[in-house]
């Protein structure tokens, strides 16, 4: 052992530069590998817990609604308790309830007319000011006061309309009992985000609306006014309470992910085990999303680990080879060594021992710095830009998957270094190598990679589904790694011709310099080796990371754009829609603009028959390609071009008077010959985001003057744009035998005629239809010009032959429409004439999706029929396209939402209402369209917090810090193992030099010499890796791009891949190895000397 | 004006004195007690033409004295003079013109590049001096021919024997027609038959190019072949 430790000593005195140099090598890379251990550690136990951090309430929530039948309260709620918390079990979490109380009557309310009592209701729950507002007074602090009166909080609408005052006492009773008991008003509110907490009022927070009498079946009606809030211990006891609502809000992010996967595999059973726990006294239903969230962050830590695993393998590849480059150096010199030492006398056993010694004390080593200095990477990686932002946190000491990994690096190391030892006299790992390389073992590696690839592209992805959920392939994410190094081997196998060009060239020059590289390269490919094996494993990392990155970035922000369509997406508003444009376009803004969308799943199918198909209605303004968002250099003019041709300017029609909350229309509806019976009237208004708004029908009779008042919304700047009647004719025409249609055609014309239009204003507080068509209107001018007419059947007929016209012409000042038609008859009754102003459009223009065309055979021009909710549309395919903004994932039909707004008021059926706004917003007005809508109970998704959410998000975030790390990290390993390669070039030819000098090579010279041999080799393997890395990049890094949870993106991603920096950043690496190889030729290469020429022949 | 021109005019400006002139030279290595005197006060001197032979023990400082003299190593002491260049002061670019130009080096263990193949060794002088790739070629095999390879000119040394190796390393040292060659024992690595051809060689082909060389050796045929013997015993001369 003395013996050993002498030998080790002396060889660290002598060649301590020499050991430093390997192990630094080996510290770096293996350093490297375990920050990428670390991250994806940290992305494994931190971008999860994050991510689950981040979950809405709603998205986590458990919400049982009991019916508590006249049970106990506190009982019922207990026993729903026990349920939900057999289901969340060790998963931490919290609570709140709402009950909704009995309806109670409000004795005083009927008095005098005859009608029912108006009805009011108890609720408890928790206040908080995302909830309601205080308007006056206080929030209940106990049950009762002390005179037994319960405290309540009124809705603020209630109070003015009912005239409670802070303080006024209110007597109820049950509405089927005479129980008295007594309110006091300690205070008045206001609900904020009607809507979402609100959805288990029964009045959904609009605090009053007409309510039908309990037991009546509709045919009493009443007004309904809560809720009174009171404290919950007011509720307590039985027959209080119809409702409770119990909402446990679990804290996935304190709970341990054992914890998680026991609380997700009961929620599959939820509903039973409530049932089961309240089972006999009550009856409840579980309802919660949190699964779906759960699966969702599952599938996309599956994701984010395949996608670092992939990234990370090609890095530890470049890693190790760096390694094992500097272990070759280090090694080689050593079995040099030890063939003197066996040749003075030293036993195998001894040598090999000696060779352990230092290959463990080198591990070692390696072991004991990498770890710490791969922490402190992680913690400066981690301490600022996405990561940071992530929630990333480097704990105090060292994590597990560091350790191991770099464990197993310097294992590796201490193999490296042992084997060479352990060849049988005369063999270097440079003839092992060439070996390996005549065996076939790198044709067997090509064919390694190119399985795994095959593999790859067949499967679209490196996940595998199973029985366990989602999971990571793990021959697949090798296959980029593979490839790699069997590009590599490749690469090696072109150095000898390349040499070989190189020599030839070289016999024919005059020069020194050039030749001296080109014989290195042709006559010793095996020293070519380490270089071209590095540079090309570098490059081809380095690029392909730089691409996946490019492409991973654009694909999802290309998913996120073609997902939400637009800036700003509103959605949940709970106003009317035209009241709803006005508050979303006060939040667009003066540099945004809203607009309306319809989006909702419709019925479809070739004209005339709707099939059992659905697909995805998105109908947006088609005359605003700006507003659409899509695929990165996508032409939005180009997919909504012809949607909107046929549709006219809108600001025609009749404008009405700002505040404007009732139309009276006066006029007279009849029918030739005479049938009686009624008609029903109704105008549509277009507010300023061209929204069409259609208002309630209003019963005339037939053939007699009529005097209407319809209600429009509040909206801004109303105009009538249509009149219409749907005809309820009590008989029906006789046949006409003399008809030249036929002998069984009835004929009946039916005349509208408008003879004034007044409006009354919202400031008259008028409530009642009949007291506004009464009341004194303001004159509303109705022009004929521009207006026409249309005559179509409604939908339940449609099988009727209808034919007929309509004209709309002026008449004594009045708008006169006359539409005959000739039929069996049936076809008559729910017939609609429309005047409108607006010229027939024919079939509602559509671009239709190719998942849509996948169901239905479809051909440009073919007739469609829409079913939004009975009413049915005609429509044509205008074009066929991949994706739909806004509607990526389904099938999906795009369309003008003006058009089809008239189309479908031409068909008889309701105001097509918007399902969501769209707002087209500079990035950094977006924030505020939110801020603007906060409150409203809008829920609000900016492009740019969905961008930042797609690229940074905490699970997701490890992806681009990954591919970012490789990047770097390749350039810097192929740095420092070209300096190593051309140290230990250097190192063993330094006799060979030494003598070049002695017999005239200057010492510029012969560095030159090197350099070019070192460009040489450089250039080839930076080649052949940009070619490799472009491969890889147009194969794999569409695969590996997926969508957050794990499924393929929408839109298809394309790779993107710069050829000019791409090919700049090989320029660059081959630049920065010239250098590092200058360098290193500059201090490894002496002036020669006499004691450089002792040293005997070079091996 | 060329490398070549330059050496010929050295070489006339020298003619009328000695080709070489060392002068108290002393070269000590290490330093206190571990000081090793290689060289003490060394003074010598070798006229145009003639050839030396420097014999002395192992360790005598026959190695340090050719290499002191080749601007291999630097005298601590002294001076050193080649062709009129006073070599222990020149510069890297002064030393690189006189290794060029004027001295040539035959190593006991012959020195030869070993990827390249004879005729490549013989013409990597001739490629430092840019010469026309021609001239190159006729000259290497004019040389190899001299030393009786040129059957062997496309064989790399690990395919040749010593013999033959040391003979393509003298080939090369006569590549630029130095004025002066220096051999440091190149038999010591042959058999004694091998080393009387090569030492045959050399007196042959010095006397035919009219270079001067001093030779290191302890063979007694090399001795015997050359104009005059020089003893070395512990870095001082015993006798000149």
């Amino acid at each position: 052992m003395r013996w050993r430790s002498r030998v080790l000593r002396g060889r660290l005195r002598e060649q301590g530069s020499v050991v430093a140099m390997v192990t630094a090598v080996a510290v770096a890379a293996t350093t490297l590998v375990g920050l990428l251990a670390g991250l994806l550690h940290l992305a494994e136990t931190q971008g999860a817990p994050a991510a689950l951090s981040r979950l809405s309430p709603d998205d986590v929530r458990i919400e049982a609604t009991v019916w508590v039948q006249g049970e106990d309260t506190g009982l019922v709620l207990d026993k729903a308790r026990a349920g939900l918390a057999e289901i969340t079990g060790d998963v931490p979490t919290g609570e709140t309830t709402w009950q909704v109380g009995s309806l109670r009557a409000l004795p005083g309310t009927d008095t005098g007319t005859g009608e029912a009592p108006h009805l009011t209701y108890l609720s408890a729950f928790s206040v908080t000011d995302d909830v309601a507002r205080l308007v006056t007074g206080r929030w209940p602090e106990r049950a009762a006061d002390e005179s037994g009166a319960i405290e309540v909080n009124v809705p603020e609408i209630a109070a003015r309309e009912l005239g409670w005052q802070v303080g006024a006492r209110v007597e109820t009773r049950p509405w089927d009992g005479e129980e008295y008991a007594a309110f006091v008003v300690v205070g008045t509110h206001e609900a904020v985000g009607a809507g979402t907490a609100w959805t288990r009022d029964r009045l959904n927070g609009r605090g009053t609306e007409p309510y039908p009498w309990p037991g009546s079946l509709g045919f009493r009606s009443t007004v309904l006014w809560g809720p009174l809030v009171a404290d919950p211990s007011a509720l307590d006891g039985p027959g209080l309470v119809d409702t409770a609502y119990l909402m446990i809000e679990p804290r996935p992010a304190d709970a341990s992910s054992e914890a998680l996967r026991e609380m997700r595999q009961e929620v599959r059973n939820a509903q039973a085990t409530l049932s089961e726990s309240l089972d006999p006294e009550a009856d409840g239903r579980v309802r919660t999303e949190i699964d779906r969230a759960l699966d969702a962050i599952t599938r996309e830590v599956v994701v984010m680990r395949a996608g670092v695993i992939t990234i990370g393998l090609l890095l530890a590849t470049l890693a190790t080879t760096v390694m094992l480059l500097a272990a070759r150096l280090l090694a080689e010199r050593r079995a040099a060594e030890n063939e003197l030492l066996a040749a003075r006398g030293a036993s195998p056993a001894h040598l090999r021992s000696v060779v352990v010694l230092e290959a463990l004390t080198l591990a070692a080593l390696t072991f004991l710095a990498s770890p710490w200095l791969a922490r402190a990477a992680l913690e400066r990686l981690t301490g600022s830009g996405d990561l940071s932002a992530a929630g990333y946190l480097v704990g105090p000491g060292l994590p597990a998957p560091v350790l191991l990994t770099c464990a197993v690096m310097a294992g590796v190391l201490a193999v490296a270094l042992c084997v060479p030892s352990w060849h049988t006299e005369g063999s270097t790992s440079a003839t092992a190598h060439a070996g390996l390389l005549r065996a076939g073992g790198d044709l067997s590696l090509l064919a390694l990679g190119g399985l795994a690839m095959g593999q790859l592209i067949a499967y679209g992805s490196p996940l595998t589904g199973g029985p366990g959920g989602v999971g990571v392939d793990v021959v697949l994410v090798t296959g980029p790694a593979l490839v790699t190094l069997a590009a590599a081997t490749v690469a090696l196998r072109l150095v000898t011709p390349l040499g070989r060009l190189a020599d030839v060239v070289a016999a024919r020059a005059r020069s020194f310099v050039v030749p001296l590289a080109a014989w290195q390269v042709s006559r010793r490919p095996s020293i070519a080796t380490g270089t071209v094996l590095v540079v090309v494993v570098a490059v081809a990392s380095g690029t392909f990371s730089a691409a996946f990155l490019s492409t991973w970035r654009t694909s999802q922000i290309e998913q996120v754009d073609l997902a939400i369509g637009t800036d700003v997406r509103v959605d949940g508003l709970d106003d009317e829609p035209a009241a709803a444009a006005v508050a979303v376009t006060a939040a667009a803004g003066p540099d945004g603009h809203a607009q309306p969308v319809v989006h909702r799943s419709v019925g479809i199918g070739p004209r005339g028959n709707i099939g059992g198909v659905t697909a995805q209605l998105v109908a947006l303004d088609a005359s605003r390609p700006q507003d659409v968002r899509g695929r990165s250099g996508s032409t939005p003019e180009a997919l909504l071009a012809g949607l909107v041709e046929a549709q006219p300017a809108t600001g025609t029609g009749a404008e009405l008077p700002p505040d404007t909350q009732w139309v009276v229309a006066t006029g007279v509806l009849g029918t030739t010959p005479a049938t009686g019976g009624d008609g029903m009237v109704d105008v549509t208004v277009e507010g300023p985001t061209g929204l069409l708004v259609r208002s309630e029908q209003r019963t005339v009779p037939l053939g007699e003057p009529f005097e209407v008042a319809l209600e429009v919304p509040a909206g801004g700047a109303l105009r009538v744009v249509a009149i219409g009647v749907t005809l309820a004719p009590r008989d029906l025409p006789p046949l006409d035998p003399q008809d030249p249609l036929g002998p069984l055609v009835r004929t009946l014309e039916a005349e509208l005629s408008v003879t004034r239009l007044g409006a009354v204003p919202r400031s008259a507080g008028i409530s009642n239809p009949y007291v506004a068509a009464d009341a004194a209107s303001t004159p509303v001018t109705l022009s004929a010009v521009g207006w026409s007419g249309a005559l179509r059947q409604p939908p339940r007929v449609a099988q009727i032959e209808v034919r007929g016209g309509v004209t709309a012409e002026p008449g004594d000042g009045a708008l006169v429409v006359v539409g005959t038609m000739h039929g069996d008859g049936g076809g008559m009754e729910l017939a609609t004439l429309l005047a409108r102003t607006w010229e027939a459009s024919g079939a509602v223009p559509a671009v239709v999706g190719r998942a849509v065309t996948d169901d239905l055979a479809m051909r440009p021009g073919q007739d469609l029929t829409l079913n939004l909710g009975g009413t049915r549309v005609d429509a044509e395919v205008a074009r066929f396209a991949d994706e739909v903004p806004g509607s990526p994932r389904r099938g999906s039909i795009l369309v003008d939402q003006l058009t089809l707004a008239r189309a479908a008021i031409e068909a008889g059926g309701p105001s097509v209402s918007p399902d969501t706004w769209w707002v087209a917003a500079p990035d950094d007005a977006a924030a505020g369209v939110s801020a603007a809508l906060a409150g409203t109970g809008a829920q609000t998704r900016t492009r740019v917090e969905l961008r930042q959410e797609a690229l940074t998000g905490p699970v997701r975030v490890a992806v681009p810090a990954t591919m970012s790390l490789v990047s770097g990290a390749a350039a810097l390993l192929v740095l420092v193992g070209v300096g190593a390669v051309a140290a230990a070039a250097v190192r063993a030819r330094r006799l060979e030099l030494a003598r070049l000098q002695a017999v005239g090579a200057s010492r510029p010279g012969l560095m030159g010499g090197i350099v070019a041999e070192s460009t040489m080799l450089v250039v080839l393997g930076a080649v052949v890796g940009l070619l490799a890395g472009y491969g890889l990049a147009a194969v794999v890094a569409p695969l590996l791009t997926m969508s957050p949870d794990g499924r393929t993106p929408v839109p298809d991603p394309v790779l993107v891949w710069g050829w000019a920096a791409q090919t700049t950043r090989g320029a660059a690496v081959v630049a920065g190895a010239c250098v590092v190889v200058a360098v290193v030729v500059a201090l490894g290469v002496r002036r020669t000397s006499g004691a450089a020429l002792r040293m005997g022949d070079e091996r | 004006m060329t490398a070549t021109t330059t050496a010929r005019q050295d070489a006339g400006r020298a003619a009328d004195g000695p080709l070489v002139l060392v002068e108290g030279v002393g070269r000590t290595y290490g330093s206190g007690h571990a000081a090793v005197h290689a060289l003490q006060d060394v003074s010598l001197q070798v006229a145009p033409g003639e050839m030396v032979a420097l014999v002395g023990r192992s360790g005598s400082g026959k190695t340090t004295l050719l290499n002191t003299i080749g601007g291999l190593d630097r005298p601590d002491t002294g001076r050193v003079v080649v062709a009129g260049r006073e070599v222990s002061s020149l510069d890297e670019r002064g030393l690189v013109s006189l290794r060029r130009d004027v001295v040539a080096f035959v190593f006991q263990t012959f020195g030869l590049v070993p990827v390249l193949t004879a005729a490549e060794n013989v013409g990597v002088p001739l490629r430092m001096l840019r010469t026309p790739v021609a001239q190159r070629e006729a000259r290497v095999e004019l040389l190899l021919d001299l030393v009786g390879l040129g059957a062997h000119a496309k064989q790399r040394p690990g395919q040749l024997s010593g013999g033959q190796q040391q003979r393509v390393a003298i080939a090369r040292a006569l590549a630029n027609s130095p004025r002066l060659l220096i051999a440091d024992e190149p038999t010591g690595q042959l058999d004694s038959e091998t080393g009387r051809a090569v030492m045959a060689l050399i007196r042959a082909v010095v006397e035919a190019e009219g270079m001067t060389a001093i030779v290191s050796t302890h063979d007694p045929v090399m001795v015997a072949l050359a104009d005059r013997v020089v003893h070395l015993a512990d870095g001082r001369l015993v006798d000149a």
